[in-house]
């Protein structure tokens, strides 16, 4: 459900867009989405469809590149992918880390007219 | 035509955020954002922790709801500052609402401020409040799967709230695996079991929030 509180300010970011660049119409937007945000595409699309009613950017097509969580070990300095939110080291096993990417919510581009 | 935009979706509300996160550091405030499902019991612990520590620090609340005042009447009572935000439907406080709550505080008089989430473990967990720390409240009622389903939340808090501890005979919540699940999500998260009903382990978090408000108060500025 959050995919509509992200999906209202990403319109608002394409809305000023639209004024500031005196554009027709959205055609596609490419997001870059960390999977710790847990961003269901199905859900926002859905969000985005209801928003975008009777606006520039109705009909929409949404692309996604989700980008893995990657950890890195603050004892052991190696990096490794995190799999079921299991935020632990794969070498020491110990929860000193920091995640280095899949925290992203990036508005990347979108194709207009 | 393609316009490469590359910004992060919530700018707006971070950038808002990193501005209270300055503001507050003048005055070395310590802020907490608080977050938990409806009926978690987030209000009740505040009514358990206002009266423990008000006397040793100044401190204001900000209470955000979708709708009422309830939760501020209920924090008013203790003669502590208290602001009432309604967000008319949004699930979540964000940057924008809460600094206009903190402009109305004299900042120079307080040095701790307990904003309360909209009860809901999603949506919140993705907006910075410019906080210093979140703090994640589950009860014992909900069921001990929360953090494998709402990670982001659980890996985000510095501490997690395990309330109405009284009930764990009542209910199948299994301890073990909650710790288990813990380990893997957030193993440094503090975690304090307490029932905010009745008080007990009350006064453990109370010991830990005024040790974490000393700390921001004796920071440079």
């Amino acid at each position: 459900m959050h995919e509509l509180a992200i999906a209202t300010e990403l319109f608002k970011q394409v809305e000023k867009i639209i004024k500031d660049e005196n554009l027709n119409r959205v055609i596609s937007i490419k997001l870059k989405t960390g999977k710790f945000h847990q961003i269901v595409p199905e859900a926002f699309d859905f969000a985005m469809e209801v928003i975008t009613k009777g606006t520039k950017v109705e009909g929409v097509k949404m692309i996604y590149n989700e980008v893995p969580i990657t950890i890195k070990c603050n004892q052991c300095h190696i990096q490794n992918e995190v799999k079921d939110f299991y935020f632990v080291c794969e070498k020491c096993g110990l929860s000193d880390v920091e995640i280095i990417s899949g925290n992203e919510l990036m508005f990347e581009s979108m194709e207009v007219e | 035509m393609e316009i490469k935009v590359l910004e992060n979706i919530l700018k707006v509300n971070d950038q808002i955020a990193l501005e209270i996160r300055k503001e507050l550091k003048k005055y070395n405030i310590l802020a907490l954002n608080m977050i938990g499902s409806a009926g978690s019991g987030k209000t009740t612990l505040l009514e358990q922790t206002i009266p423990r520590i008000k006397d040793k620090i100044n401190m204001a609340v900000i209470e955000g709801d979708i709708e009422t005042t309830r939760d501020a009447e209920r924090i008013k009572k203790f003669g502590v500052e208290v602001i009432q935000i309604n967000t008319k439907g949004a699930c979540h406080l964000d940057a924008h609402l809460v600094q206009k709550a903190i402009k109305s505080f004299n900042l120079n008089k307080i040095q701790f401020i307990i904003i309360e989430n909209v009860g809901n473990l999603v949506c919140p967990a993705s907006f910075d409040l410019g906080e210093d720390f979140k703090v994640c409240v589950l009860s014992i009622p909900e069921g001990d799967d929360k953090p494998e389903k709402y990670p982001k939340i659980f890996r985000e808090s510095k501490c997690v709230v395990l309330n109405k501890i009284d009930l764990l005979s009542h209910t199948n919540f299994n301890r073990e695996n909650f710790y288990k699940d813990m380990k893997h999500i957030n193993g440094k998260a503090e975690i304090f079991e307490l029932s905010a009903l009745k008080g007990d382990g009350v006064d453990k978090w109370c010991d830990w929030l005024l040790k974490q408000i000393k700390i921001k108060s004796g920071e440079p500025k």
